[in-house]
C-alpha cells in the first residue's frame, strides 16, 4: 500500500503540483489553504460559529454552486440551442426528444435557474436578519444587490430563448416596459429599439438575448461574484457579535 | 479585519474608554478549526446535496415549454415568469410608468441604501436582535409585500388579469 | 521628496511641461475610451431593420363579412357595418394593446375588446373604458389600392370617426 502511495506521491511530478504534504497536520493543512488558487479565497482557519448550520443556512454558498451548475449546463446546451427564429424552438424540441440526456440538462438549468432567484431572495433575508451588512460590509451589501439585479436580467434573458408563446410574451410585456421610461419618446423608445435590436421582437432580439444570456451578465455576474467573496473574506468572513463593540472611525 | 483594529486598541495608556470586553489573556480569542478539513467537508457536502435536488427534480419534473411563439395570439392569461409577477401585478394597477418604472426603481434604490440609512452597530450576526426589531419587521414587512404581490399575481389572476380566489374556476373561453 | 519643501500652490505661471504632458495624456486617454464606448453603443443601433413594411395590403373588401374582423398576421381589427358603420363602410384598429403590446381579444356580447394581459378594456370606439392603458387604440387610415384591394397605412393615424366608403 505504502509503496503504491510512493509511487503516486512521492515523485517529481506529483510534487511539482502540490508543493505539501497531505494535509494531515496543521502546517500542511494551512499550506493547502494558501497554496492553491481555488482555496485561497477562503481563510487558513475559520470561527467555530460560522460553521454552525444556523449562521448561514448555506445560502450564499448554494448560490455559488447553482452559477457554477447553470454554467456548466448552460454549456452543454449551447451545442445543440441555435439562436435562430425558426430553429430555435424546434431545438428545444429536440432536446426533450432527440436527444440523449437533452431533457434532462435542459430541466437542470431551468430547474437551478428558478432556485437562483430564489436563493437570492433568502440569502439577502439572511443578510438582513442578522444584520450582516453593517460596516464594514455595507459596500458588499451593495454588490449583493446589484448581483441579484443581474440575476433576474439573466433569468429574464433565458427566458426567451425556448421561443416559445411563453417566452414571446413575457418579453413582449418587458420590452414595452422599457419603452414606458420617461422621457417616453427619447429614452423609452430608443432603450427598446436598444434592447429589441429594432421595433419589434424578431431575429435582433432573439440574438441579442442570446449574447447577454450566455456572455454578457454571466461574464458580470462572475467578476462581481469574486470582488463579493474577496470582501467578505477582507471584512473578516462572516458577521460576528462580538463585532458590534468594535467602534468605528 | 477585526484583530487589527484590537491591535489599534492598545490596552496600556488610557486612550479613550471604549465600551467592550477586557482583552483576552492566556487563551485563545477565537474559537477557531483549520479550513481543512472543517470548512471544505462542509462544502463538498452541500454542493452534493444542491446537486443531487436539481438533478432529481430535473428527473421527476419536465421544465414548462408551450406553442412556439406566435405574435398573433396572445395566451389569456399572458404571465412573466414568477419572479416578475409582482411587478405585473403592481403594472396593473395603473400607469405602466409608475408600476414598471418607478416602482422597481424606488424598490432598487432603497435596498441599495440599506446599509448607509440603518448605520447602528446594533445586532451585527445575530439572527433577530431584539435591538433590531424595528427595522426587521420593517424589512419582513416589504418582503411580505413582495412575495404577497407574486402570490396574487401567480395564483389569484385568471383571463384578462380577472380576480379569482383559489377554489374558484376560471371560465373556459 | 524632501519633508521641508511644500508643494507649490497650482498657477498658470507654474504649469509645467510635465503638467502639460500629463494633461494631454488624461484628455487622449478619456477621449480614446470614450469614443469606443460611444462607437460601441452606436453600433449595437441597428440601421437597417428586416420588419414587415407599416404599409400593407389586405384582401378585397367583399372577404371580411359584417362585424369585427381579427386580421392575425398584421395583428389590426377590420370593422365593417356595425357600431354606426353601414354595410359599405370599413374602419381598421390596431389590435396591439397601448399598454404592455399584447392582443386585445374581440368580446361580441359584451362590445369591446379586452387584453389578456393586464385587463383593459376598450369600447367600440377603441376608448379604454377599463384598466391600466395609457391610450385608445389607434386607427389606421384605410383605402382602396388599385387593384380592388384595402391598403392599411399604419403611418397614419386616423380619428376614430373615419370611416372608408365603398
Amino acid at each position: 500500500m505504502s509503496r503504491v502511495a510512493d509511487l503516486l506521491f512521492a515523485n517529481r511530478v506529483w510534487k511539482s503540483v502540490f508543493r505539501h504534504g497531505y494535509p494531515s497536520n496543521p502546517r500542511n493543512r494551512a499550506e493547502v489553504m494558501f497554496q492553491n488558487v481555488f482555496l485561497h479565497i477562503q481563510s487558513v482557519k475559520v470561527f467555530k460559529r460560522s460553521l454552525k448550520v444556523s449562521a448561514t443556512f448555506g445560502l450564499g454558498l448554494i448560490l455559488a454552486y447553482l452559477f457554477l451548475l447553470l454554467t456548466l449546463t448552460g454549456f452543454l446546451l449551447m451545442f445543440y440551442y441555435v439562436p435562430e427564429v425558426h430553429r430555435a424552438y424546434a431545438d428545444m424540441k429536440d432536446l426533450e426528444f432527440a436527444v440523449s440526456f437533452g431533457v434532462v440538462l435542459r430541466n437542470m438549468h431551468r430547474w437551478a435557474a428558478h432556485a437562483m432567484v430564489l436563493f437570492t431572495f433568502l440569502h439577502m433575508a439572511r443578510v438582513f436578519f442578522t444584520g450582516a451588512y453593517k460596516a464594514p460590509r455595507e459596500f458588499n451589501w451593495v454588490i449583493g444587490i446589484i448581483l441579484l439585479i443581474i440575476t433576474l436580467f439573466l433569468s429574464l434573458s433565458g427566458y426567451l430563448l425556448p421561443w416559445d408563446q411563453l417566452a414571446y410574451w413575457a418579453i413582449t410585456i418587458v420590452s414595452n416596459l422599457i419603452r414606458t421610461t420617461p422621457p417616453a419618446d427619447i429614452m423609452g423608445a430608443g432603450a427598446s429599439y436598444l434592447v429589441l435590436g429594432g421595433t419589434q421582437i424578431g431575429q435582433n432580439t432573439l440574438i441579442r438575448f442570446y449574447v447577454m444570456h450566455v456572455f454578457g451578465l454571466p461574464a458580470i455576474c462572475g467578476l462581481l461574484m469574486v470582488v463579493h467573496f474577496w470582501r467578505i473574506r477582507k471584512d473578516g468572513g462572516l458577521a460576528r457579535p462580538d463585532e458590534s463593540n468594535i467602534p468605528l472611525r | 479585519m477585526a484583530e487589527k483594529q484590537i491591535d489599534n486598541m492598545k490596552s496600556y495608556g488610557l486612550m479613550n474608554l471604549v465600551k467592550g470586553k477586557t482583552p483576552a489573556i492566556q487563551k485563545d480569542p477565537y474559537e477557531m478549526v483549520m479550513s481543512w478539513p472543517h470548512l471544505l467537508f462542509r462544502e463538498v457536502v452541500l454542493f452534493l446535496i444542491v446537486l443531487t435536488v436539481i438533478m432529481g427534480m430535473s428527473i421527476l419534473f419536465n421544465a414548462p415549454l408551450e406553442e412556439m411563439a406566435d405574435p398573433k395570439n396572445t395566451p389569456n392569461p399572458a404571465k412573466a415568469p414568477w419572479y416578475f409577477l409582482g411587478l405585473q401585478e403592481a403594472l396593473s394597477w395603473g400607469p405602466p410608468v409608475l408600476g414598471g418604472i418607478v416602482f422597481p426603481t424606488l424598490l432598487a434604490v432603497l435596498l441599495l441604501a440599506v446599509p448607509y440609512l440603518d448605520r447602528t452597530r446594533d445586532g451585527i450576526g445575530v439572527w433577530f436582535h431584539p435591538k433590531r426589531r424595528t427595522v426587521n419587521i420593517l424589512f419582513a414587512m416589504g418582503l411580505t409585500f413582495w412575495f404577497g404581490l407574486i402570490i396574487v399575481g401567480t395564483f389569484l389572476r385568471g383571463p384578462s388579469w380577472d380576480f379569482y380566489w383559489f377554489w374558484e374556476a376560471w371560465p373556459v373561453h | 521628496m524632501s519633508d521641508h519643501t511644500v508643494e507649490p500652490e497650482f498657477s498658470y505661471d507654474q504649469f509645467s511641461r510635465r503638467d502639460f504632458f500629463t494633461l494631454v495624456g488624461g484628455v487622449a486617454m478619456a477621449g480614446t475610451f470614450g469614443a469606443a464606448l460611444v462607437g460601441s453603443f452606436r453600433y449595437m443601433w441597428p440601421n437597417v431593420l428586416y420588419e414587415p413594411p407599416k404599409r400593407y395590403k389586405i384582401g378585397p373588401p367583399a372577404e371580411y363579412p359584417v362585424g369585427v374582423n381579427f386580421i392575425a398576421d398584421q395583428r389590426i381589427f377590420l370593422v365593417r357595418g356595425v357600431y354606426g358603420l353601414r354595410d359599405n363602410e370599413y374602419r381598421v384598429v390596431s389590435a396591439i394593446c397601448t399598454h404592455m403590446g399584447c392582443t386585445p381579444k374581440w368580446v361580441q356580447k359584451d362590445d369591446r375588446w379586452e387584453c389578456p394581459c393586464h385587463g383593459s378594456q376598450f369600447n367600440t370606439l377603441g376608448v379604454k373604458v377599463a384598466g391600466p392603458a395609457p391610450r385608445p387604440l389607434p386607427w389606421y387610415e384605410v383605402t382602396v389600392g388599385n387593384d380592388g384591394r384595402l391598403v392599411v397605412d399604419q403611418n397614419k393615424v386616423v380619428t376614430a370617426d373615419y370611416k372608408l366608403s365603398i
